[in-house]
Protein backbone atom coordinates (compact mmCIF):
# COMPACT_ATOMS: atom_id res chain seq x y z
CA UNK A 1 0.00 0.00 0.00
CA UNK A 2 1.42 3.69 -0.90
CA UNK A 3 1.00 6.35 1.44
CA UNK A 4 1.07 9.69 1.18
CA UNK A 5 2.47 10.96 4.13
CA UNK A 6 4.26 8.70 6.03
CA UNK A 7 7.06 6.32 4.76
CA UNK A 8 6.61 2.51 6.34
CA UNK A 9 9.21 0.61 6.07
CA UNK A 10 9.07 -3.50 6.91
CA UNK A 11 10.84 -6.66 6.83
CA UNK A 12 13.00 -7.92 9.54
CA UNK A 13 12.31 -6.97 13.97
CA UNK A 14 12.08 -3.23 13.21
CA UNK A 15 9.95 -1.52 11.27
CA UNK A 16 10.39 2.36 10.51
CA UNK A 17 7.45 4.57 10.24
CA UNK A 18 8.47 8.11 8.83
CA UNK A 19 6.62 11.53 9.14
CA UNK A 20 7.04 12.50 5.88
CA UNK A 21 5.74 15.99 4.76
CA UNK A 22 9.39 17.55 5.24
CA UNK A 23 8.11 20.39 4.01
CA UNK A 24 5.25 21.61 6.45
CA UNK A 25 8.00 19.97 9.44
CA UNK A 26 5.53 17.21 9.67
CA UNK A 27 2.61 19.66 10.88
CA UNK A 28 0.01 16.81 11.32
CA UNK A 29 -3.04 17.08 9.10
CA UNK A 30 -6.03 14.97 8.69
CA UNK A 31 -4.16 12.94 5.95
CA UNK A 32 -1.07 12.37 8.07
CA UNK A 33 -2.84 10.84 11.13
CA UNK A 34 -5.16 8.44 9.27
CA UNK A 35 -1.96 7.22 7.27
CA UNK A 36 0.16 6.85 10.67
CA UNK A 37 -2.66 4.63 12.16
CA UNK A 38 -3.02 2.51 8.83
CA UNK A 39 0.85 2.01 8.72
CA UNK A 40 0.38 1.34 12.50
CA UNK A 41 -2.07 -1.27 11.57
CA UNK A 42 0.08 -3.12 8.77
CA UNK A 43 2.70 -3.35 11.54
CA UNK A 44 0.74 -4.76 13.93
CA UNK A 45 -0.56 -7.35 11.74
CA UNK A 46 3.09 -8.15 10.28
CA UNK A 47 4.51 -11.32 12.57
CA UNK A 48 8.19 -10.47 11.97
CA UNK A 49 8.12 -7.17 13.38
CA UNK A 50 8.56 -6.87 16.90
CA UNK A 51 9.41 -2.93 17.65
CA UNK A 52 8.46 -0.24 15.73
CA UNK A 53 10.12 3.39 15.56
CA UNK A 54 8.48 6.51 14.62
CA UNK A 55 10.55 9.13 13.41
CA UNK A 56 10.33 12.48 11.22
CA UNK A 57 11.69 12.78 7.57
CA UNK A 58 13.19 16.29 6.97
CA UNK A 59 14.61 18.65 9.74
CA UNK A 60 12.12 18.47 12.63
CA UNK A 61 10.08 15.13 14.37
CA UNK A 62 7.32 16.88 14.05
CA UNK A 63 5.75 20.28 15.07
CA UNK A 64 2.32 19.40 16.31
CA UNK A 65 -1.06 20.01 14.59
CA UNK A 66 -1.34 21.54 11.08
CA UNK A 67 -2.41 25.05 12.36
CA UNK A 68 -3.08 26.27 8.69
CA UNK A 69 -6.95 25.16 8.77
CA UNK A 70 -7.06 23.23 5.81
CA UNK A 71 -7.52 19.34 6.19
CA UNK A 72 -6.75 19.53 9.41
CA UNK A 73 -10.69 19.21 10.56
CA UNK A 74 -9.84 15.98 12.55
CA UNK A 75 -7.22 17.11 14.25
CA UNK A 76 -7.82 20.30 15.35
CA UNK A 77 -11.26 21.42 16.83
CA UNK A 78 -13.17 23.32 14.61
CA UNK A 79 -12.91 27.32 14.65
CA UNK A 80 -15.74 28.30 16.55
CA UNK A 81 -15.96 31.30 14.86
CA UNK A 82 -17.83 29.18 12.23
CA UNK A 83 -20.66 28.10 14.94
CA UNK A 84 -20.00 24.80 15.33
CA UNK A 85 -22.18 22.33 17.03
CA UNK A 86 -20.44 21.64 20.12
CA UNK A 87 -21.46 17.77 20.06
CA UNK A 88 -18.93 17.95 17.40
CA UNK A 89 -16.47 19.39 18.79
CA UNK A 90 -17.12 17.11 21.43
CA UNK A 91 -16.47 14.16 19.01
CA UNK A 92 -13.61 15.04 17.32
CA UNK A 93 -11.99 15.47 20.73
CA UNK A 94 -12.68 12.33 21.73
CA UNK A 95 -11.60 10.66 18.23
CA UNK A 96 -8.27 12.14 18.79
CA UNK A 97 -8.43 10.93 22.01
CA UNK A 98 -9.18 7.41 21.04
CA UNK A 99 -5.88 7.89 18.71
CA UNK A 100 -3.98 8.31 21.57
CA UNK A 101 -5.08 5.30 23.20
CA UNK A 102 -4.39 3.01 20.64
CA UNK A 103 -1.27 4.01 20.60
CA UNK A 104 -0.66 3.93 23.72
CA UNK A 105 -2.02 0.56 24.30
CA UNK A 106 -0.33 -0.18 21.17
CA UNK A 107 0.79 -4.14 21.46
CA UNK A 108 4.35 -3.71 20.28
CA UNK A 109 7.11 -1.66 21.23
CA UNK A 110 6.70 1.78 20.11
CA UNK A 111 10.06 4.10 19.84
CA UNK A 112 9.57 8.01 19.20
CA UNK A 113 13.46 8.94 17.64
CA UNK A 114 13.01 12.55 18.13
CA UNK A 115 15.23 15.15 16.21
CA UNK A 116 14.66 18.83 15.46
CA UNK A 117 11.06 20.16 16.86
CA UNK A 118 8.52 18.11 18.98
CA UNK A 119 5.81 20.42 19.48
CA UNK A 120 2.15 20.12 20.53
CA UNK A 121 0.59 17.32 19.07
CA UNK A 122 4.02 16.31 17.85
CA UNK A 123 4.63 16.02 21.52
CA UNK A 124 1.39 14.06 22.30
CA UNK A 125 2.65 11.49 19.28
CA UNK A 126 6.14 10.90 20.71
CA UNK A 127 4.55 11.04 24.69
CA UNK A 128 2.18 7.74 23.47
CA UNK A 129 5.08 5.72 22.40
CA UNK A 130 6.61 3.66 25.10
CA UNK A 131 9.94 5.37 24.72
CA UNK A 132 11.41 8.84 23.69
CA UNK A 133 15.51 8.98 22.09
CA UNK A 134 15.81 12.30 20.94
CA UNK A 135 18.73 14.38 20.07
CA UNK A 136 20.08 16.81 22.47
CA UNK A 137 19.31 19.75 20.78
CA UNK A 138 15.92 18.49 20.00
CA UNK A 139 13.38 20.80 21.05
CA UNK A 140 10.00 19.78 23.00
CA UNK A 141 7.02 21.92 23.92
CA UNK A 142 3.45 22.44 24.32
CA UNK A 143 2.29 26.12 23.70
CA UNK A 144 -1.26 25.27 23.32
CA UNK A 145 -2.04 27.56 26.15
CA UNK A 146 -0.85 30.57 23.95
CA UNK A 147 -3.61 30.04 21.96
CA UNK A 148 -6.09 29.30 24.47
CA UNK A 149 -6.19 25.71 24.54
CA UNK A 150 -5.70 23.29 27.39
CA UNK A 151 -3.62 20.21 26.52
CA UNK A 152 -5.65 17.11 25.82
CA UNK A 153 -2.83 14.87 27.13
CA UNK A 154 -3.18 13.23 30.14
CA UNK A 155 -0.10 11.29 30.33
CA UNK A 156 1.72 14.94 31.28
CA UNK A 157 1.74 14.03 34.99
CA UNK A 158 2.60 10.52 35.10
CA UNK A 159 5.65 11.19 32.91
CA UNK A 160 7.15 14.06 34.40
CA UNK A 161 5.60 14.83 37.68
CA UNK A 162 2.66 17.54 38.71
CA UNK A 163 5.18 20.74 39.21
CA UNK A 164 6.87 20.36 35.80
CA UNK A 165 3.87 19.34 34.41
CA UNK A 166 1.78 22.64 35.16
CA UNK A 167 5.25 24.31 34.89
CA UNK A 168 5.77 23.85 31.06
CA UNK A 169 1.48 24.08 30.39
CA UNK A 170 0.75 27.10 31.90
CA UNK A 171 4.01 28.61 30.48
CA UNK A 172 4.40 26.84 26.84
CA UNK A 173 8.01 27.03 27.54
CA UNK A 174 10.40 25.24 25.18
CA UNK A 175 12.93 23.08 26.55
CA UNK A 176 15.65 20.92 25.28
CA UNK A 177 16.48 17.12 24.98
CA UNK A 178 19.10 17.74 28.17
CA UNK A 179 16.52 19.08 30.19
CA UNK A 180 13.54 16.41 28.33
CA UNK A 181 16.03 13.74 29.88
CA UNK A 182 16.59 15.19 33.35
CA UNK A 183 12.57 15.68 34.08
CA UNK A 184 12.20 12.46 33.06
CA UNK A 185 10.34 13.23 29.38
CA UNK A 186 12.59 11.16 27.01
CA UNK A 187 14.64 8.31 27.89
CA UNK A 188 17.69 9.45 26.39
CA UNK A 189 19.24 12.80 25.08
CA UNK A 190 22.28 11.89 22.05
CA UNK A 191 24.11 13.73 20.07
CA UNK A 192 22.93 13.70 16.77
CA UNK A 193 26.24 11.94 15.39
CA UNK A 194 25.53 9.13 17.44
CA UNK A 195 22.02 8.95 16.93
CA UNK A 196 21.71 6.06 14.31
CA UNK A 197 24.51 4.11 16.69
CA UNK A 198 22.13 4.60 19.48
CA UNK A 199 18.88 3.53 17.77
CA UNK A 200 20.11 0.71 16.43
CA UNK A 201 21.93 -0.54 20.15
CA UNK A 202 18.31 0.07 21.43
CA UNK A 203 15.98 -1.05 19.00
CA UNK A 204 17.93 -4.45 19.00
CA UNK A 205 17.71 -4.47 22.88
CA UNK A 206 13.78 -4.36 22.87
CA UNK A 207 13.33 -6.40 19.95
CA UNK A 208 15.37 -8.46 21.86
CA UNK A 209 13.50 -7.93 25.01
CA UNK A 210 10.19 -8.13 22.62
CA UNK A 211 10.87 -11.79 21.92
CA UNK A 212 10.64 -13.29 24.52
CA UNK A 213 7.63 -15.79 24.92
CA UNK A 214 6.80 -13.87 21.52
CA UNK A 215 5.70 -10.93 19.99
CA UNK A 216 1.67 -11.82 21.68
CA UNK A 217 2.72 -12.94 24.96
CA UNK A 218 4.59 -9.33 24.90
CA UNK A 219 1.06 -8.06 23.67
CA UNK A 220 -0.45 -9.45 26.81
CA UNK A 221 2.09 -8.34 29.19
CA UNK A 222 1.72 -5.41 28.04
CA UNK A 223 -2.17 -5.07 27.83
CA UNK A 224 -2.22 -6.28 31.87
CA UNK A 225 0.38 -3.10 32.32
CA UNK A 226 -2.08 -1.18 30.73
CA UNK A 227 -4.95 -2.64 33.16
CA UNK A 228 -2.58 -1.07 36.04
CA UNK A 229 -2.25 2.23 34.27
CA UNK A 230 -6.22 2.22 34.22
CA UNK A 231 -6.90 1.38 37.11
CA UNK A 232 -4.32 4.65 38.38
CA UNK A 233 -6.87 6.91 36.70
CA UNK A 234 -5.51 6.85 33.32
CA UNK A 235 -9.24 6.15 31.72
CA UNK A 236 -10.82 8.39 33.55
CA UNK A 237 -8.15 11.47 32.96
CA UNK A 238 -8.68 10.74 29.44
CA UNK A 239 -12.31 11.86 29.34
CA UNK A 240 -11.47 14.67 31.57
CA UNK A 241 -8.85 16.19 29.64
CA UNK A 242 -10.77 15.92 26.63
CA UNK A 243 -13.90 17.42 28.39
CA UNK A 244 -11.38 20.51 29.13
CA UNK A 245 -9.90 20.85 26.35
CA UNK A 246 -12.91 21.27 24.51
CA UNK A 247 -14.23 23.71 26.66
CA UNK A 248 -10.81 25.72 26.20
CA UNK A 249 -11.52 25.33 22.26
CA UNK A 250 -15.21 26.67 22.31
CA UNK A 251 -13.32 30.03 23.86
CA UNK A 252 -11.43 32.07 22.32
CA UNK A 253 -10.01 35.84 23.13
CA UNK A 254 -12.46 37.73 20.32
CA UNK A 255 -15.69 36.28 22.43
CA UNK A 256 -13.82 36.33 25.68
CA UNK A 257 -16.02 39.01 27.99
CA UNK A 258 -12.49 39.53 29.43
CA UNK A 259 -10.19 39.93 26.73
CA UNK A 260 -7.17 41.26 28.76
CA UNK A 261 -4.07 39.94 27.12
CA UNK A 262 -5.69 37.45 24.96
CA UNK A 263 -3.88 36.72 21.83
CA UNK A 264 -6.69 36.07 19.22
CA UNK A 265 -4.60 32.93 17.07
CA UNK A 266 -7.30 32.56 14.25
CA UNK A 267 -7.52 36.39 13.64
CA UNK A 268 -3.81 37.03 13.05
CA UNK A 269 -4.01 34.06 10.87
CA UNK A 270 -6.75 35.24 8.66
CA UNK A 271 -5.09 39.13 8.36
CA UNK A 272 -1.53 38.07 7.69
CA UNK A 273 -1.20 34.45 7.56
CA UNK A 274 -0.02 30.86 9.60
CA UNK A 275 3.78 32.24 9.89
CA UNK A 276 3.31 35.55 11.45
CA UNK A 277 0.25 34.03 13.43
CA UNK A 278 2.89 31.39 14.88
CA UNK A 279 5.69 34.13 15.27
CA UNK A 280 3.42 36.56 16.84
CA UNK A 281 2.14 33.75 18.98
CA UNK A 282 5.50 32.71 20.63
CA UNK A 283 7.68 36.27 20.21
CA UNK A 284 6.11 37.56 23.24
CA UNK A 285 7.61 34.58 25.51
CA UNK A 286 10.96 34.45 24.41
CA UNK A 287 11.68 37.89 26.91
CA UNK A 288 10.97 35.60 29.52
CA UNK A 289 11.53 32.00 28.67
CA UNK A 290 14.52 31.52 26.39
CA UNK A 291 13.70 29.54 23.25
CA UNK A 292 16.10 26.64 22.68
CA UNK A 293 16.33 25.88 18.98
CA UNK A 294 17.70 22.59 17.13
CA UNK A 295 21.22 22.97 15.85
CA UNK A 296 20.87 23.67 11.58
CA UNK A 297 22.31 20.73 9.85
CA UNK A 298 22.61 19.82 6.32
CA UNK B 1 -5.04 42.70 57.15
CA UNK B 2 -2.10 42.75 59.37
CA UNK B 3 -0.92 38.60 59.18
CA UNK B 4 -1.39 38.75 55.36
CA UNK B 5 -0.21 41.34 53.04
CA UNK B 6 -1.40 41.71 49.40
CA UNK B 7 -0.22 43.69 46.86
CA UNK B 8 -1.09 44.17 42.74
CA UNK B 9 1.30 45.20 40.54
CA UNK B 10 1.67 43.96 36.58
CA UNK B 11 -1.56 41.25 36.67
CA UNK B 12 0.72 39.55 39.42
CA UNK B 13 -1.21 39.57 43.09
CA UNK B 14 1.53 39.19 45.53
CA UNK B 15 0.72 37.55 48.93
CA UNK B 16 2.82 37.68 51.45
CA UNK B 17 2.57 35.71 55.13
CA UNK B 18 3.40 38.18 57.36
CA UNK B 19 4.23 37.41 60.80
CA UNK B 20 8.05 37.20 60.61
CA UNK B 21 9.06 37.21 64.06
CA UNK B 22 7.05 34.04 64.08
CA UNK B 23 8.49 32.76 61.15
CA UNK B 24 5.33 33.34 59.57
CA UNK B 25 3.74 30.09 61.44
CA UNK B 26 -0.04 29.77 60.84
CA UNK B 27 -2.47 30.49 63.27
CA UNK B 28 -6.23 31.23 63.29
CA UNK B 29 -6.05 34.87 62.14
CA UNK B 30 -3.84 33.91 59.08
CA UNK B 31 -5.85 31.38 57.43
CA UNK B 32 -9.05 33.80 58.51
CA UNK B 33 -7.02 36.71 56.25
CA UNK B 34 -6.00 34.21 53.73
CA UNK B 35 -9.92 32.68 53.53
CA UNK B 36 -10.91 36.33 53.18
CA UNK B 37 -8.55 37.16 50.49
CA UNK B 38 -8.20 34.48 48.15
CA UNK B 39 -11.67 34.23 46.80
CA UNK B 40 -10.90 37.94 45.94
CA UNK B 41 -7.70 36.85 43.63
CA UNK B 42 -9.27 34.40 42.06
CA UNK B 43 -12.17 36.51 41.04
CA UNK B 44 -9.60 39.57 39.97
CA UNK B 45 -9.52 39.91 36.30
CA UNK B 46 -6.46 42.01 36.02
CA UNK B 47 -4.69 39.14 38.60
CA UNK B 48 -3.57 36.62 36.25
CA UNK B 49 -1.26 34.53 38.52
CA UNK B 50 -1.12 34.81 42.39
CA UNK B 51 2.32 34.44 43.69
CA UNK B 52 3.04 33.36 47.47
CA UNK B 53 5.40 34.57 49.70
CA UNK B 54 7.07 35.03 52.99
CA UNK B 55 7.89 38.19 54.80
CA UNK B 56 11.24 38.32 56.82
CA UNK B 57 13.50 35.56 57.03
CA UNK B 58 11.24 32.29 55.77
CA UNK B 59 8.86 31.24 53.82
CA UNK B 60 6.53 29.75 56.24
CA UNK B 61 7.51 27.44 59.58
CA UNK B 62 4.22 25.37 59.32
CA UNK B 63 1.66 25.82 62.17
CA UNK B 64 1.52 28.22 64.88
CA UNK B 65 2.64 25.60 67.37
CA UNK B 66 1.94 27.94 70.25
CA UNK B 67 -1.80 26.96 71.26
CA UNK B 68 -2.98 30.14 71.26
CA UNK B 69 -5.20 31.04 68.76
CA UNK B 70 -4.67 27.68 66.43
CA UNK B 71 -7.42 26.19 67.24
CA UNK B 72 -7.87 25.47 63.11
CA UNK B 73 -3.88 24.21 62.62
CA UNK B 74 -3.44 22.42 65.88
CA UNK B 75 -5.34 20.04 67.94
CA UNK B 76 -4.31 20.26 71.64
CA UNK B 77 -5.04 17.25 73.21
CA UNK B 78 -6.44 18.32 76.04
CA UNK B 79 -9.47 19.88 74.18
CA UNK B 80 -12.56 17.62 74.47
CA UNK B 81 -13.98 17.90 71.34
CA UNK B 82 -17.14 15.94 70.12
CA UNK B 83 -16.15 13.84 66.96
CA UNK B 84 -18.82 16.55 64.73
CA UNK B 85 -16.54 18.91 65.88
CA UNK B 86 -13.20 18.12 65.18
CA UNK B 87 -14.58 16.51 61.61
CA UNK B 88 -15.71 20.04 60.69
CA UNK B 89 -12.33 21.49 61.39
CA UNK B 90 -10.65 18.55 59.36
CA UNK B 91 -12.72 19.79 56.26
CA UNK B 92 -12.66 23.11 56.47
CA UNK B 93 -8.67 22.35 56.91
CA UNK B 94 -8.84 20.21 53.61
CA UNK B 95 -11.33 22.74 51.61
CA UNK B 96 -8.45 25.13 52.14
CA UNK B 97 -5.85 22.88 50.53
CA UNK B 98 -7.94 22.15 47.47
CA UNK B 99 -9.45 25.44 47.47
CA UNK B 100 -5.99 26.54 46.68
CA UNK B 101 -4.84 23.91 44.61
CA UNK B 102 -7.55 24.13 42.14
CA UNK B 103 -7.55 27.96 41.90
CA UNK B 104 -9.37 29.35 39.16
CA UNK B 105 -5.68 30.92 37.81
CA UNK B 106 -1.87 29.81 38.06
CA UNK B 107 -0.18 30.02 41.50
CA UNK B 108 3.70 29.82 42.14
CA UNK B 109 5.16 29.55 46.08
CA UNK B 110 8.45 31.42 46.11
CA UNK B 111 10.10 29.68 49.11
CA UNK B 112 12.92 30.58 50.87
CA UNK B 113 14.38 30.21 54.72
CA UNK B 114 12.09 27.39 56.62
CA UNK B 115 9.09 25.35 54.67
CA UNK B 116 7.70 23.43 56.98
CA UNK B 117 5.03 21.80 58.10
CA UNK B 118 1.79 22.96 56.54
CA UNK B 119 4.00 25.61 55.18
CA UNK B 120 5.54 23.06 53.08
CA UNK B 121 1.73 21.90 52.20
CA UNK B 122 0.91 25.34 50.96
CA UNK B 123 4.01 25.20 48.89
CA UNK B 124 2.54 22.01 47.48
CA UNK B 125 -1.01 23.05 46.90
CA UNK B 126 0.54 26.16 44.35
CA UNK B 127 1.12 25.26 40.94
CA UNK B 128 4.65 26.08 40.63
CA UNK B 129 7.30 26.45 42.95
CA UNK B 130 10.58 28.21 42.81
CA UNK B 131 12.92 28.00 45.86
CA UNK B 132 16.14 29.34 47.61
CA UNK B 133 18.87 26.68 47.33
CA UNK B 134 19.30 26.70 50.77
CA UNK B 135 15.78 26.86 51.52
CA UNK B 136 14.71 23.69 54.04
CA UNK B 137 11.58 21.48 53.64
CA UNK B 138 10.29 19.10 55.54
CA UNK B 139 7.26 17.84 57.45
CA UNK B 140 8.03 16.99 61.12
CA UNK B 141 4.31 16.52 62.44
CA UNK B 142 5.01 12.89 63.03
CA UNK B 143 7.69 13.90 65.51
CA UNK B 144 4.63 15.26 67.54
CA UNK B 145 2.64 12.44 67.47
CA UNK B 146 0.71 14.27 64.91
CA UNK B 147 -0.18 13.06 61.26
CA UNK B 148 1.19 14.25 57.99
CA UNK B 149 -1.84 14.90 55.75
CA UNK B 150 -1.12 15.84 52.71
CA UNK B 151 -1.48 13.58 49.85
CA UNK B 152 0.21 15.56 47.18
CA UNK B 153 3.59 14.36 48.88
CA UNK B 154 2.92 10.57 47.44
CA UNK B 155 2.48 12.29 43.64
CA UNK B 156 5.21 14.74 43.80
CA UNK B 157 7.75 12.98 45.39
CA UNK B 158 6.71 9.17 45.02
CA UNK B 159 6.07 6.49 47.41
CA UNK B 160 9.28 5.81 49.16
CA UNK B 161 10.79 9.22 49.52
CA UNK B 162 7.53 9.89 51.12
CA UNK B 163 8.01 7.78 53.50
CA UNK B 164 11.58 8.68 54.02
CA UNK B 165 10.70 11.92 54.61
CA UNK B 166 7.78 11.51 56.87
CA UNK B 167 9.34 8.77 58.96
CA UNK B 168 11.70 10.61 59.81
CA UNK B 169 10.91 14.29 59.63
CA UNK B 170 14.19 15.38 57.88
CA UNK B 171 14.62 18.22 56.02
CA UNK B 172 16.00 18.98 52.84
CA UNK B 173 17.69 21.52 50.94
CA UNK B 174 15.84 23.29 47.89
CA UNK B 175 18.63 21.38 45.63
CA UNK B 176 17.15 18.17 46.81
CA UNK B 177 13.62 19.41 46.57
CA UNK B 178 14.16 20.00 43.20
CA UNK B 179 16.22 16.97 42.35
CA UNK B 180 12.97 14.53 43.80
CA UNK B 181 10.39 16.45 42.21
CA UNK B 182 9.22 18.32 45.80
CA UNK B 183 9.72 22.14 43.59
CA UNK B 184 10.34 23.12 40.11
CA UNK B 185 13.73 24.77 40.84
CA UNK B 186 16.13 26.16 43.02
CA UNK B 187 18.13 29.28 42.16
CA UNK B 188 20.71 30.82 44.71
CA UNK B 189 18.93 32.62 47.08
CA UNK B 190 19.84 36.39 45.57
CA UNK B 191 18.60 35.14 42.13
CA UNK B 192 14.80 33.65 43.76
CA UNK B 193 12.82 37.16 43.45
CA UNK B 194 13.85 37.60 39.80
CA UNK B 195 13.49 34.26 38.87
CA UNK B 196 10.00 34.84 40.33
CA UNK B 197 8.90 37.31 38.76
CA UNK B 198 10.13 36.43 35.77
CA UNK B 199 8.09 33.23 35.81
CA UNK B 200 5.18 35.33 36.84
CA UNK B 201 5.60 37.90 33.84
CA UNK B 202 6.06 35.20 31.57
CA UNK B 203 2.88 33.61 32.26
CA UNK B 204 0.78 36.76 33.04
CA UNK B 205 1.00 37.69 29.13
CA UNK B 206 -1.38 35.05 28.93
CA UNK B 207 -5.32 35.58 28.77
CA UNK B 208 -7.10 34.21 31.87
CA UNK B 209 -9.72 32.38 29.72
CA UNK B 210 -6.68 30.28 28.21
CA UNK B 211 -4.62 29.69 31.59
CA UNK B 212 -7.90 28.74 33.90
CA UNK B 213 -8.39 25.56 31.49
CA UNK B 214 -5.16 25.09 31.36
CA UNK B 215 -4.48 24.55 34.70
CA UNK B 216 -7.62 22.52 35.37
CA UNK B 217 -6.82 20.19 32.39
CA UNK B 218 -3.84 19.05 34.46
CA UNK B 219 -5.69 19.20 38.11
CA UNK B 220 -8.66 17.23 36.31
CA UNK B 221 -5.75 14.07 35.76
CA UNK B 222 -5.17 14.12 39.43
CA UNK B 223 -8.45 14.06 40.13
CA UNK B 224 -8.63 11.28 37.89
CA UNK B 225 -5.76 9.90 39.60
CA UNK B 226 -7.30 9.50 43.38
CA UNK B 227 -6.36 12.86 44.38
CA UNK B 228 -9.35 14.13 45.96
CA UNK B 229 -10.52 10.34 47.44
CA UNK B 230 -7.23 10.56 49.18
CA UNK B 231 -7.47 14.05 50.90
CA UNK B 232 -10.33 12.44 52.41
CA UNK B 233 -8.56 9.20 53.37
CA UNK B 234 -5.69 11.12 55.10
CA UNK B 235 -8.56 13.02 56.46
CA UNK B 236 -10.32 10.71 57.98
CA UNK B 237 -6.99 8.72 59.38
CA UNK B 238 -6.00 12.27 60.80
CA UNK B 239 -9.31 11.98 63.06
CA UNK B 240 -8.42 8.71 64.10
CA UNK B 241 -4.89 9.67 65.31
CA UNK B 242 -6.26 13.00 67.13
CA UNK B 243 -8.15 10.16 69.56
CA UNK B 244 -5.14 8.82 70.60
CA UNK B 245 -3.73 8.04 73.68
CA UNK B 246 -0.08 8.96 74.20
CA UNK B 247 2.15 6.04 75.72
CA UNK B 248 3.21 7.66 79.24
CA UNK B 249 7.33 7.43 78.11
CA UNK B 250 6.52 8.63 74.69
CA UNK B 251 7.76 12.32 73.90
CA UNK B 252 4.51 14.33 75.14
CA UNK B 253 5.19 17.39 72.58
CA UNK B 254 2.16 19.37 74.34
CA UNK B 255 3.38 18.46 78.28
CA UNK B 256 6.74 19.57 77.53
CA UNK B 257 5.39 22.84 76.14
CA UNK B 258 3.60 23.40 79.31
CA UNK B 259 6.73 22.96 81.68
CA UNK B 260 9.24 24.21 79.51
CA UNK B 261 8.18 26.63 76.83
CA UNK B 262 7.66 26.28 73.41
CA UNK B 263 11.37 26.88 72.36
CA UNK B 264 12.53 23.81 74.51
CA UNK B 265 9.40 21.52 73.36
CA UNK B 266 10.52 22.24 69.67
CA UNK B 267 14.10 21.78 70.66
CA UNK B 268 13.75 18.40 72.43
CA UNK B 269 11.28 17.65 69.75
CA UNK B 270 14.04 17.44 66.69
CA UNK B 271 17.00 16.76 69.01
CA UNK B 272 16.93 12.82 69.06
CA UNK B 273 16.80 13.01 65.22
CA UNK B 274 19.93 15.64 64.77
CA UNK B 275 22.58 12.36 64.66
CA UNK B 276 20.14 10.71 62.14
CA UNK B 277 19.31 13.33 59.77
CA UNK B 278 22.35 15.41 57.53
CA UNK B 279 22.89 18.71 58.24
CA UNK B 280 21.85 21.15 55.73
Amino acid sequence: MKYQNVLLKLGGRIATITLNRPEKLNAINNGMMRDLIKALEKVRKDYESLVVVIKGAGTSFSVGQDLSGVGTDEVMPPNPGEKTYLFDMYSQGLKNQSIWQYIFEYPKITVAQVHGYCLGMGLDLAMSCRAIICTDDAVFGDPSVRMGLASANPLWTFRVGLKKSKELLLTGRYIDGVEAQKIGLVMKAVPAEEMEDVMAVETDAFAHSSGIGGWDQQGVFWSSWMSFMQLAGLAAARQMTTNVNVMSSIQRPHRSLIDRGGYDFYKVREEKGLKAAIEERDAPFRKYFPEPKPKKRK
Amino acid sequence: MSTVLYEKKDGIGYITLNRPEELNAMNDEMLAELDELLPKVEMDLDVKVAVFRGAGKDFCAGQDLTGVKTYEVLSEPGEHLTIKKRMEAERRRNRRWEYIFNLAKPTIAQVHGHCLGTGCYLSMVCDITIAAEDAQFGDPLLRMGLLPHMPLWLYLVGIKRTRELLFTGCYIDGIEAEKIGLINKAVPRDDLEDEVNNMATGIALMNCDALAPAKDAVNSVMEARGLGAAWRFTNDMQLVMQQRTMLPEEFNFFSVREKKGLKAAIEERDAPFKKFCEER
